[in-house]
C-alpha cells in the first residue's frame, strides 16, 4: 500500500507488519521508518501535516466474543513529533472491512467508507473532541469511493454496479444530502477516479471495461475487452495518462487521448487465478527453442517467461476464449490447460486442455501446434478431440527425433497410453502442397492398471509407464512391453517418474519413498524414505533434484542427488511451500566460463506463485 | 485500443482417413459429367493432342469427334466398309487415320471429311494405327501378324515387320527416335523394331497376349498391358523388368498417362480403372464404371477422363477446377472492353516485384451471428446461425460457444413454437451424427428442461419432439446392435488367439 506524499522524490509504504516506510525511489534508498504496531490496511497523509498519518489499522481483539472472522477496522490518527514517538487518536471504529480512504483535493475533508456506512471527518474539527460527523448508511456494499476535485461530492461504487454520486460536503447539506446515481456495471464497481479537472469519472470493474463518464452531460464512452477485471485505475496529474491495474498481474499504460495502450507491465499472469478451479498442472515446463519457462498463465492460455530478464514474453492462447463476465450468479467454467510439451527442438509443441463444468459434456482437446518462424508464434496443426475417454494424465514427446519422425505419448485415466505419431506426405507433383498430420498409431494398456506417470529415456529408446505402484518398460520404437520393475516393498501409487541423463538410471518417486533403478540389472539401486513432493531432472547433468514441503513448518527442503549414490550432494531449505520446480539451464556467455559448481539454475514457483531462481550461493527473486 | 472481438472460431472436424489423401482428392474431383451411347463397343478413344482437345471415337463402321466443352459429336467419318479401328488425330489436329476390318488404312481431312489417302496392303483387320511424329508417316499393326510403316504422299509401305506369331494388337512410334518402333503381339512377345536397319532389335515376353504398350517420354522406358498385369521395363539395361504389377481382376485392356506422365491409368475388363503413381506403380486411386473397359483416355489438360466400355457407352469424368487454378487460367485473359469485368480489372493487381505496397486494412466484416454475440443477444445470434443453408458444424460451434459461455439457457429460452421449430429440426437432422451427439445432447437436455411443461401446448413442436424421441431410440438400438457385434467379434478373436497359444506351447 503506497502513497506519494507532497514532496515527489519521496514513497511511503504501509505494510501488515506495522511499519510505516518512507523511501527515495529515485536511488532506491530507505529514508524513514515509522513504528506502529498494528498492522496497517490504508493510510493517507495530508500535505498540509507531513509527519500526520491517517491510518486505518485492524484492532487486535481482546474480547473473547468477537470471533476474529469479522475483523473490526478503526481509524486512527498519528501525529509523530520530533523524537518519532507516536500520539495516538481514534477518530472512528467499525466493525465491518474498511473499503475506501480518500482525502478531498484541499486537505479539507477526510472520507471512510466501510462495509455500508460513510464517515465524513472535517480535518479542522478534529482537534476539537465531541464533535458530531456525519455518518450515513449506503443501501448496499460500498465497493469504492472518490471525492470530485471541485464540486462538493463524493461518488460512491457499489457491488451492485451502481455509482452514486452524494451531495454532502457542504455545510448546508449534511443532513440530508441529494442523491443521484448512474447505472452501467453490472458487477462490483473496483475502482473510480476523477480527472482533476473533474469533468470525468473513470470507473472499472469485474467487466474488464473501461467506463468513462462525461459527468455533465452523463455521456459513457467504453474500452471494452482489456483481458482481466479491473482491479483499480489512476490518472496522471496532466490528465494525460490513464493507468489500469488489473487483475492478470499487469499495469496498462493509455493514452487519454485516443485510449491506445502506450505501454504494458506483465508479471506472472497464474498468480491471481483461483488455483483449486485452475491449478497449475503444466508445472514448469522448458521451451528447448529459448529457454523460457512455459506455465499455465490465466484459464485456457499459457504464458512464456524469461526468468533471466524477468519479462513476460508470450502468452499463447490454447483455447480460444471471449472475456465475458458471467451472466448470473455462477462463475463461467473456462478451458484449462493441463499439459503442455515441446519436442527436442522446439518445432512442435503439444498441449492438452479441457473444460468441465458438471452440467455439459466435458471436453478434452489434445492441441497439436507447429512453430511458424514468420509470426514467432505457433500455430495450430492439428486438433484431437476426446484423445482420451476420461482425463488425460500425462503428455510427452518423444526426445532424439528429427520432424519427420515425431511422436508423442499421452496417458488417460481410461487405463490406455497411446502414441501419436506425425504423418507427413510429401509429394513430387505441383499439384498438392506437403501436408502434416497427426495420427494414433499405437494404444497401449497393461492390466487395467490405472496409468500414473511416465518418461522417455534421454535416447528415446525405451519408454516408461508407471501404473499404480508398478513401472512398465517399452520399447518405443516396435511398441513391446520389455520388462516390469514391481515396487515390492508396499504398494504406494508411484508420483513422479524420470529418468536421469546420461546414466541408466530411473528415479521414482511414491507418496513416502524415493527410489532408484538401475536399469542395466533392473533392480533397486537406493531408496530413501523421504516425502517428496517435486521432482527435476537437470538435463545438463547427471543430478536430479527432489523438493519436499512441509506445511507445518512453511517450508521446503531441497535435496539435490548424483543418481549412484544415496548421499545428497546438497541439501537445502527455503521458507516456502514449493509449488513447481524445474532446472533451468543458463545462459550461453554463462556456460563457457568454467568449474561451474551448479550446471544449471533451480527455479521454483512458491506457495505466492512469485518464481524464484536459485544460483551458487544465493536466491535470487525473479518475480 | 484493447484485443479486438474475436470471431467464433468454427470448429474444424478430422477428415477421416478413408476419405484418403490428397492424391485420391484430386482424383476423386472427377465428377461423372455425362455418358454418352454408341450402337455398339467402343474399340478406341484418341484425344486431339491441340486444343480445345477434341477426342475421336471409333466405333461399329464409324470414327465421331466429339467437343470437350459441350460434349458433342462435331463431326462424323462414316465411311468405312466393316469395323473401324482406331481413329487417330495427327499432331496437328487436321488429319485423322483410322483402320478398319477389311485391312483397309485410310487418312481423312477432319474438316471436310474427305478421304485423303487410302492404303492397301493388310488382309486382315488393322488394330492400330498411328501417325509418326514427323507426320508424314504411319504405322499400322494388323491381325496378318504384320506391322508395316507406310508413306503418306506416296501411299506405299516402306517398312514391314513380320517376326510376330500372332495378331499383332499393340504399337507406337518412340517421340523422341523416330527410328523406333515398338510393337505387343498375341504371341506374348513386345518387339522394339528400329526402322533404319528394318529388323527387331529387342524382344521381351511378356507371358500374356499384349494388348497395349506404352513408351515413358525419353524413351528409355516402356510399359506393356496384357492379361491382368502390367510391366514396365527398361529398354536401355537391355529389356530388363523394372516392376510386374497385377491389380486388376481381368485382362488390362488400355492404358494412358497424364499429361506430365506422371501417372498411369488404366482401364481393364472387371470395370475398373487403376491410377498409378509411376514412381512406385502404387495404386493411388481407382474408379468403377458400369460396364468392362475397351479403351481409356485422359485429355493432355488432364480435364476429362474418357472410357469406352463394351455396351457402347462412353463415360466422361469432369474435373472440378479447384479456385486457384481457375483465377490461374483467367489471368491471362484480357477482358472485353467495357465488359464489368473490364472495369474491375485492376482490383486483384498486386504490384511489383520491388514495389513497395502500402497495406490496406479492410474493416472486418463480422457475420450475423458474430455481430449479435458481440451484442451479446445470444437468442439471436442462435437464429441467425440456424437459418436455412447454414452448415450444421457452424451451428455446432456456435452452440458449443454458448456452452461455454454458460449462455445456452438463455438463448433457448423464451421462445414460441415458430421459432423453437428450426433448432429441434437441427436436433432430428444431426443428433445421431456422433461427432456432434454429446453437444446436441446437452441442448436437447436443456429444451426438455425449459419446455416440458409447455410442449403438449403446441402440436407443432409435439410432433417433433415424437420424432426427435423415435429417433433417439433407432440410434439406441442401433447402438445396442453394434455392442453385441463387437462381443461377437471380440469373442471369436480371443478364440482363435486362444487356439494359436495352445498350438504353440
Amino acid at each position: 500500500m503506497m502513497l506519494n506524499p507532497n514532496d515527489p522524490q519521496q514513497l511511503l509504504s504501509g505494510s501488515l507488519d506495522g511499519t510505516i516506510k518512507v523511501w527515495k525511489y529515485s536511488d532506491v534508498e530507505l529514508l524513514k521508518k515509522y513504528e506502529f504496531g498494528i498492522p496497517i490496511y490504508r493510510m493517507v497523509i495530508l500535505a498540509s501535516y507531513p509527519d500526520r498519518f491517517f491510518v486505518v489499522t485492524g484492532i487486535p481483539c481482546k474480547n473473547a466474543s468477537c470471533r476474529g472472522k469479522q475483523k473490526a477496522q478503526a481509524l486512527l490518527y498519528f501525529r509523530f513529533d520530533k523524537k518519532d514517538q507516536p500520539e495516538m487518536h481514534l477518530l472512528c471504529k467499525s466493525k465491518s472491512m474498511c473499503t475506501g480512504l480518500v482525502t478531498s483535493p484541499d486537505g479539507e475533508f477526510l472520507i471512510i467508507s466501510f462495509l455500508r456506512t460513510i464517515r465524513i471527518i472535517k480535518i479542522k474539527l478534529n482537534q476539537q473532541k465531541g464533535q458530531k460527523w456525519p455518518k450515513y448508511t449506503h443501501s448496499s456494499n460500498i465497493s469504492c469511493i472518490a471525492i470530485h476535485p471541485s464540486k462538493p461530492y463524493i461518488s460512491i461504487g457499489d457491488e451492485y454496479g451502481k455509482i452514486t454520486h452524494m451531495y454532502c460536503l457542504k455545510e448546508s447539506q449534511i443532513q440530508d444530502p441529494v442523491k443521484s446515481s448512474v447505472h452501467w456495471h453490472p458487477h462490483k464497481v473496483n475502482s473510480l477516479a476523477f480527472t482533476s479537472d473533474g469533468t470525468y469519472l473513470l470507473s472499472g470493474g469485474k467487466e474488464s471495461v473501461l467506463v468513462i463518464w462525461q459527468i455533465e452531460t452523463g455521456h459513457t464512452q467504453f474500452l471494452p475487452r482489456l483481458g482481466s477485471e479491473i482491479r483499480s485505475v489512476t490518472i496522471s496529474p496532466d490528465q494525460t495518462l490513464y493507468a489500469i491495474n488489473l487483475l492478470d498481474n499487469s499495469i496498462k499504460i493509455l493514452s487519454a487521448i485516443n485510449l491506445e495502450i502506450k505501454q504494458a507491465v506483465q508479471g506472472l499472469k497464474h498468480a491471481q487465478v483461483d488455483a483449486s478451479i485452475y491449478p497449475l498442472s503444466t508445472g514448469l515446463v522448458i521451451e528447448p527453442r529459448n529457454h523460457l519457462v512455459v506455465l499455465n498463465g490465466l484459464p485456457g492460455t499459457i504464458q512464456f517467461y524469461n526468468p533471466h530478464s524477468d519479462r513476460h514474453v508470450m502468452e499463447h492462447e490454447v483455447s480460444q476464449r471471449t472475456m465475458i463476465s458471467r451472466a448470473f450468479e455462477k462463475d463461467i467454467v473456462y478451458p484449462n490447460v493441463n499439459h503442455v510439451s515441446f519436442s527436442s527442438n522446439g518445432n512442435w509443441m503439444a498441449t492438452v486442455d479441457s473444460r468441465e463444468d458438471g452440467e455439459t459434456t466435458p471436453e478434452l482437446y489434445l492441441k497439436f501446434w507447429k512453430f511458424d518462424p514468420n509470426s514467432q508464434t505457433y500455430v495450430l496443426n492439428a486438433r484431437i478431440d476426446n484423445p482420451h475417454s476420461k482425463a488425460v494424465v500425462s503428455l510427452n514427446f518423444h526426445p532424439g527425433t528429427n520432424d519427420t519422425s515425431l511422436s508423442v505419448v499421452t496417458t488417460g485415466l481410461d487405463n490406455k497410453f497411446k502414441v501419436w505419431k506425425i504423418n507427413s506426405e510429401s509429394h513430387a507433383s505441383q499439384v498438392f502442397k506437403d501436408s502434416v498430420s497427426w495420427m494414433c498409431k499405437f494404444v497401449g494398456s497393461y492390466r487395467q492398471y490405472t496409468p500414473r506417470a511416465t518418461a522417455f529415456s534421454q535416447d528415446g529408446s525405451i519408454l516408461s509407464v508407471a501404473y499404480d505402484s508398478i513401472i512398465t518398460l517399452w520399447d518405443s520404437r516396435s511398441n513391446v512391453l520389455r520388462d516390469v520393475l514391481t515396487l515390492l516393498p508396499n504398494y504406494e501409487f508411484i508420483r513422479h517418474l524420470a529418468f536421469t541423463n546420461n546414466s541408466p538410471f530411473l528415479v521414482v518417486t511414491t507418496q513416502n519413498f524415493l527410489y532408484v533403478w538401475n536399469l542395466l540389472t533392473c533392480t533397486i539401486w537406493w531408496s530413501y524414505r523421504i516425502e517428496a513432493h517435486h521432482l527435476a531432472v537437470d538435463s545438463k547433468s547427471t543430478r536430479f533434484i527432489i523438493a519436499s514441503n512441509s506445511e507445518k513448518l512453511q517450508e521446503c527442503r531441497l535435496f539435490v542427488f548424483e543418481p549412484q549414490t544415496a548421499i545428497p550432494v546438497m541439501v537445502h531449505t527455503v521458507k516456502d511451500i514449493v509449488k513447481a520446480i524445474a532446472y533451468f539451464p543458463r545462459k550461453f556467455d554463462e556456460v563457457s566460463s568454467p568449474s561451474n559448481a551448479f550446471q544449471s539454475y533451480i527455479i521454483y514457483l512458491n506457495q505466492n506463485y512469485d518464481m524464484l531462481m536459485i544460483g551458487e550461493n544465493f536466491v535470487e527473486k525473479v518475480h | 485500443m484493447s484485443s479486438p472481438y474475436k470471431k467464433l472460431s468454427i470448429k474444424k472436424l478430422p477428415v477421416p482417413t478413408e476419405k484418403g489423401t490428397e492424391e485420391s482428392r484430386f482424383w476423386k474431383r472427377f465428377k461423372s459429367r455425362c455418358s454418352l451411347s454408341e450402337i455398339a463397343s467402343v474399340t478406341s478413344i484418341k484425344f486431339s493432342p491441340i486444343q480445345p482437345f477434341d477426342f475421336a471415337v471409333t466405333s461399329s463402321t464409324r470414327v465421331q469427334i466429339y467437343s470437350t466443352q459441350t460434349y458433342k459429336v462435331k463431326k462424323t467419318i462414316s465411311r468405312f466398309n466393316d469395323i473401324a479401328y482406331c481413329g487417330t488425330i495427327r499432331n496437328d489436329g487436321k488429319l485423322l487415320v483410322a483402320g478398319d476390318a477389311t485391312g483397309l488404312i485410310q487418312v481423312f481431312d477432319i474438316n471436310s471429311r474427305a478421304i485423303l489417302r487410302t492404303m492397301q496392303g493388310h488382309n486382315h483387320p488393322v488394330h492400330i494405327t498411328r501417325f509418326a511424329p514427323g507426320n508424314t508417316q504411319i504405322l499400322s499393326c494388323s491381325d496378318d501378324k504384320t506391322a508395316r510403316i507406310w508413306d503418306v504422299p506416296g501411299q506405299e509401305a516402306i517398312s514391314i515387320f513380320q517376326e510376330h506369331q500372332d495378331y499383332v494388337r499393340a504399337g507406337l512410334i518412340s517421340n523422341d527416335n523416330p527410328h523406333l518402333v515398338l510393337t505387343g503381339s498375341y504371341d506374348q512377345s513386345i518387339k522394339l523394331w528400329d526402322l533404319r536397319t528394318n529388323s527387331c532389335t529387342m524382344s521381351m515376353s511378356h507371358g500374356a497376349p499384349v494388348e497395349d504398350v506404352l513408351m515413358f517420354p525419353g524413351g528409355g522406358m516402356i510399359i506393356s498391358a496384357g492379361g491382368p498385369t502390367i510391366t514396365v521395363w527398361d529398354l536401355i539395361s537391355g529389356g530388363r523388368v523394372v516392376r510386374s504389377v497385377s491389380n486388376h481382376q481381368k485382362t488390362i485392356t488400355s492404358m494412358c498417362f497424364n499429361g506430365s506422365s506422371t501417372r498411369l491409368l488404366t482401364g481393364s475388363l472387371d470395370h475398373h480403372v487403376k491410377i498409378y503413381d509411376v514412381q512406385n506403380y502404387d495404386v493411388v486411386h481407382s474408379i468403377e464404371y458400369s460396364s468392362p473397359i475397351l479403351c481409356i483416355a485422359l485429355s493432355p489438360d488432364d480435364t476429362n477422363i474418357v472410357a469406352g466400355m463394351t455396351c457402347g457407352t462412353i463415360s466422361i469424368r469432369r474435373r472440378k477446377f479447384v479456385q486457384k487454378e481457375l483465377s490461374m487460367s483467367h489471368q491471362n485473359k484480357q477482358p472485353r472492353v467495357g465488359s464489368y469485368k473490364y472495369f474491375t480489372r485492376g482490383q486483384t493487381y498486386s504490384g511489383n516485384k520491388g514495389d513497395f505496397v502500402v497495406e490496406s486494412k479492410p474493416r472486418e466484416r463480422l457475420a450475423l451471428y458474430d455481430r449479435y454475440l458481440k451484442k451479446f443477444q445470444y437468442s439471436n445470434a442462435l437464429d441467425a446461425a440456424l437459418r436455412n443453408g447454414t452448415q450444421a458444424i457452424l451451428t455446432i460451434s456456435l452452440l458449443q460457444e454458448l456452452i461455454r459461455r454458460d449462455a445456452l439457457r438463455q438463448a433457448i429460452v423464451g421462445r414460441d413454437d415458430l421459432s423453437l421449430e428450426p433448432l429441434v429440426k437441427f436436433l432430428i437432422r444431426w443428433i445421431n451424427e456422433p461427432r456432434y451427439t454429446s453437444i446436441l445432447v446437452d441442448v436437447g437436455n436443456v429444451i426438455i428442461d425449459v419446455y416440458s411443461s409447455v410442449i403438449y401446448k403446441s402440436p407443432l413442436i409435439e410432433k417433433l419432439i415424437v420424432n426427435l424421441h423415435a429417433k433417439v431410440k433407432t440410434e439406441m438400438n442401433l447402438q445396442k446392435e453394434i455392442a453385441k457385434i463387437i462381443g461377437s467379434l471380440e469373442m471369436v478373436a480371443k478364440g482363435s488367439l486362444l487356439t494359436d497359444t495352445t498350438n504353440y506351447t
